[in-house]
C-alpha cells in the first residue's frame, strides 16, 4: 500500500471516529429527558443512571476505536 | 503524637520525596530547553498517560469537586463524565498532530505553533501574554487547595496562607531542580498516588456514612434533598463546561506541550485512552463522598459533624472546598488522612509544577530569547525559567491569600480563555483548505479573550458589566464571536505570500 493510500484509510477512519463521537456526546444531553430523582437501577436516580450508562457507553466506543485504529483499521 | 501531627508528618514525609526526585531529575537534566520542557521527546506510554492525567486533575479533582458533589449532587458527575472523555478524545484526534508537527518543526509551546503557521510575530506574544495571564488563575486555584489541605490537616496550627506558601516552594523548588522532567517523574507518582487516595476515600467514606452504601445514600439524600439527584445546570452550562474542559483545557500550555512529550503517534493514542480512563473514574469514589456528605451536611453526625458544616466551612474559608478535607480529618485515621492529604497536595502540585513550567516556558521563549536577549547561552534561559516560576507563584500565592472563591468557579475562567484557541489550531492542525489567515487569528483570538473576560461574573464586575454569566458560558460566548470574527477578518484580508507556503508545508506532513 503507498503511504498517500494508507493516509486516505487513515483519514476515513478519523472522519468515522468524529462522526460517531458527534452521536454519543450529544446523547450525554439525553440526561434532560429523564431528569427526575425517582429510584431505578441499584436505586440510583433515573437521571443518575442514565449518565453512568452514558458514561459507559462512551467509554466502551472510545475503547473500541482506538484498538481498531491501532491494529491499522482492522 | 497527636492525631494533627501524624496527619502533618505524612504530608510533609511527601513533600521531601517530591523534593528528592526533583534533585535527582535535575542531576540528570541536560541544559538545554528541549530537555528541560519536552524530555527531548522520548516519553513512553506510562510517563505520558501519567503526566498527562496527573496534570488534567488538580486541587480541583480532588477538593472542589467533592464540595460540588456535596452542593449539587449528580449535577457534577453528568458534566465531568462527559468532558473528561472529551478532553481525551480531542488529545486522540488534536493532540496527535500537533505532536507530529511539533516533532518535524521543532515547536515546545503553543505560541512556538501558532506562530510557525500563521507567520505571525504578533501571534506569538499576544498568545504567550494572554496565556500567561489567564494561567494565575489556575495558579491561584492550586494555592487555595494547598493552603487548605495543610491547615485542615494541621489543626489549624499551619495557617492557611503559611500552609499554601510552604507547599507551593516545594512544588517550585522541585521544578526549578528538574524542570518539566522533574514534573514529568513526579507526576507519575502523584498520579498513581491521587487515585489510590481518591478511591480508598470513597470506599471509607461511604462506609463510614452509610453501612448500606451507595443505594443507602441514594434513598436517604431522596428523603432529605432530592434535588441533588438531578440535573440542575441547564443545557448551555453543560455544554459551556464540556467544551472548557475538553478542548479549552487541553489546549492550555501546561497539556499541550504533553503532546510533544510523547516519542511517537502510538504512545500519545495509547495515553489518550487511558487519559480517558483515569480522568472519568476518578470522579466515581469522589462522588461517593461529596454525596455522603451532603449526607451528613443535612442532619449531622453526632460528635462528628454538625449539621450544615458546609455552610460554616463556607463562612470560615471564603468556598465549600474544604469540605474534602474536613470529611478525611474528622472520619478517618491520621496515618490515613495523611495519606489522603498527601494525595490531594500531590493532585494541587501536579498541575501546579507543570503550570509554572509552561507559563516559564512561554515567557522565556516566546518573549524573552526571542525580543529580549537573542542569541545567548541556552543555560541563560533555563536560568530565566527558574526565576519566572518564584514570580508566577508568588503572584499566584498573594491571590490566593485573598480568598478568591469556589475552585471550579476560578478553574473555569483559563479554560475559557484556552477555548478561544480552538478556531485556529484546527486550521493549523487540518490544514486543508485555507481559511483562517493570521489577521482573522489576531482578532478572533482578540475578540473572544476579551468578552470571556468581560461575560465572566468574577472578572466582568471590574467592567461594571450588566450582565455576567459563570466562565462556562461566557467561554461559549466568546468562542462564537471569535468563529464569527476569525471567518470575517479572513474572508477580508488576504494571507501572505509566506503564509501560504508554509500551510503547504504543513499539509504535506500531515498529509502525504
Amino acid at each position: 500500500m503507498t503511504q498517500s493510500a494508507a493516509t486516505s484509510k487513515s483519514g476515513r477512519r478519523e472522519l468515522l471516529f468524529i462522526a460517531i463521537v458527534v452521536v454519543v456526546w450529544t446523547a450525554a444531553f439525553g440526561v434532560y429527558f429523564v431528569n427526575s430523582p425517582s429510584p431505578s437501577l441499584w436505586s440510583l436516580s433515573s437521571a443518575y443512571a442514565y449518565s453512568l450508562m452514558w458514561w459507559l457507553v462512551a467509554t466502551l466506543v472510545f475503547i473500541a476505536y482506538t484498538i481498531y485504529d491501532l491494529a491499522g483499521g482492522g | 503524637m497527636e492525631a494533627w501531627q501524624t496527619t502533618t508528618a505524612l504530608i510533609l514525609l511527601y513533600c521531601a520525596l517530591v523534593l528528592v526526585i526533583g534533585y535527582v531529575s535535575g542531576k540528570v537534566l541536560k541544559k538545554s530547553l528541549e530537555d528541560f520542557y519536552v524530555l527531548s521527546r522520548k516519553a513512553g506510554t506510562v510517563v505520558t498517560f501519567l503526566a498527562t492525567a496527573s496534570t488534567y486533575h488538580s486541587a480541583f479533582a480532588f477538593l472542589t469537586s467533592v464540595a460540588v458533589f456535596a452542593t449539587t449532587g449528580i449535577t457534577f458527575w453528568v458534566g465531568s463524565s462527559a468532558w473528561t472523555t472529551m478532553a481525551a478524545v480531542f488529545m486522540y484526534l488534536v493532540g496527535v498532530r500537533l505532536m507530529k508537527l511539533g516533532r518535524v518543526r521543532g515547536h515546545i509551546s503553543p505560541a512556538d505553533g501558532l506562530a510557525d503557521f500563521y507567520k505571525s510575530e504578533l501571534l506569538r506574544v499576544l498568545v504567550a501574554a494572554i496565556m500567561a495571564l489567564f494561567i494565575i488563575a489556575y495558579i491561584v486555584v492550586q494555592a487555595v487547595g494547598l493552603g487548605l489541605i495543610l491547615d485542615i490537616g494541621s489543626n489549624g496550627v499551619i495557617p492557611y496562607a503559611y500552609g499554601s506558601l510552604l507547599l507551593m516552594l516545594v512544588a517550585t523548588v522541585y521544578m526549578a531542580l528538574g524542570g518539566l522532567r522533574a514534573a514529568y517523574w513526579t507526576d507519575v507518582l502523584q498520579g498513581v498516588w491521587m487515585y489510590l487516595g481518591i478511591a480508598l476515600a470513597g470506599v471509607l467514606m461511604l462506609h463510614n456514612v452509610a453501612a448500606g452504601g451507595l443505594p443507602e445514600v441514594m434513598d436517604r439524600l431522596r428523603e432529605l434533598n432530592p434535588r441533588l439527584l438531578t440535573m440542575n445546570w441547564g443545557p448551555e452550562m453543560l455544554l459551556g463546561t464540556i467544551m472548557i474542559f475538553g478542548p479549552g483545557l487541553m489546549l492550555l500550555p501546561h497539556l499541550w506541550i504533553k503532546f510533544y512529550v510523547a516519542k511517537d503517534e502510538k504512545v500519545l493514542k495509547a495515553s489518550a485512552l487511558g487519559t480517558a480512563l483515569y480522568l472519568s473514574s476518578y470522579y466515581i469514589p469522589a462522588a461517593m463522598v461529596g454525596l455522603a456528605a451532603a449526607v451528613v451536611n443535612a442532619v449531622g453526625l453526632p460528635g462528628v459533624l454538625e449539621k450544615g458544616f458546609i455552610s460554616a466551612l463556607t463562612a470560615k474559608y471564603g468556598s465549600a472546598d474544604a469540605v474534602m478535607a474536613t470529611m478525611i480529618v474528622k472520619f478517618l485515621h491520621p496515618v490515613v488522612a495523611g495519606f489522603l492529604l498527601a494525595g490531594a497536595a500531590a493532585a494541587a502540585m501536579s498541575t501546579l509544577d507543570s503550570f509554572l513550567g509552561s507559563t516559564s516556558l512561554l515567557l522565556t521563549r516566546d518573549i524573552y530569547q526571542r525580543y529580549i536577549r537573542p542569541g545567548k547561552p541556552e543555560s541563560e534561559y533555563v536560568l530565566v525559567s527558574r526565576l519566572l516560576m518564584f514570580v508566577w507563584m508568588l503572584i499566584g500565592w498573594y491571590l490566593a491569600v485573598l480568598r478568591p472563591g469556589l475552585i471550579f468557579d476560578i478553574t473555569a475562567i483559563p479554560v475559557a480563555g484556552g477555548l478561544q484557541l480552538v478556531p485556529m489550531t484546527l486550521q493549523m492542525v487540518i490544514p486543508k483548505k485555507k481559511i483562517i489567515n493570521k489577521h482573522g487569528a489576531v482578532a478572533g483570538f482578540v475578540v473572544g479573550s476579551i468578552l470571556v473576560t468581560l461575560f465572566t461574573v468574577q472578572t466582568g464586575k471590574y467592567f461594571r458589566m450588566p450582565i455576567t454569566y459563570h466562565a462556562a458560558v461566557a467561554g461559549l460566548i466568546g468562542l462564537t464571536a471569535n468563529i464569527a470574527v476569525t471567518l470575517i477578518v479572513s474572508t477580508l484580508t488576504k494571507p501572505t505570500q509566506e503564509e501560504v507556503k508554509i500551510f503547504e508545508e504543513y499539509k504535506k506532513t500531515l498529509y502525504s
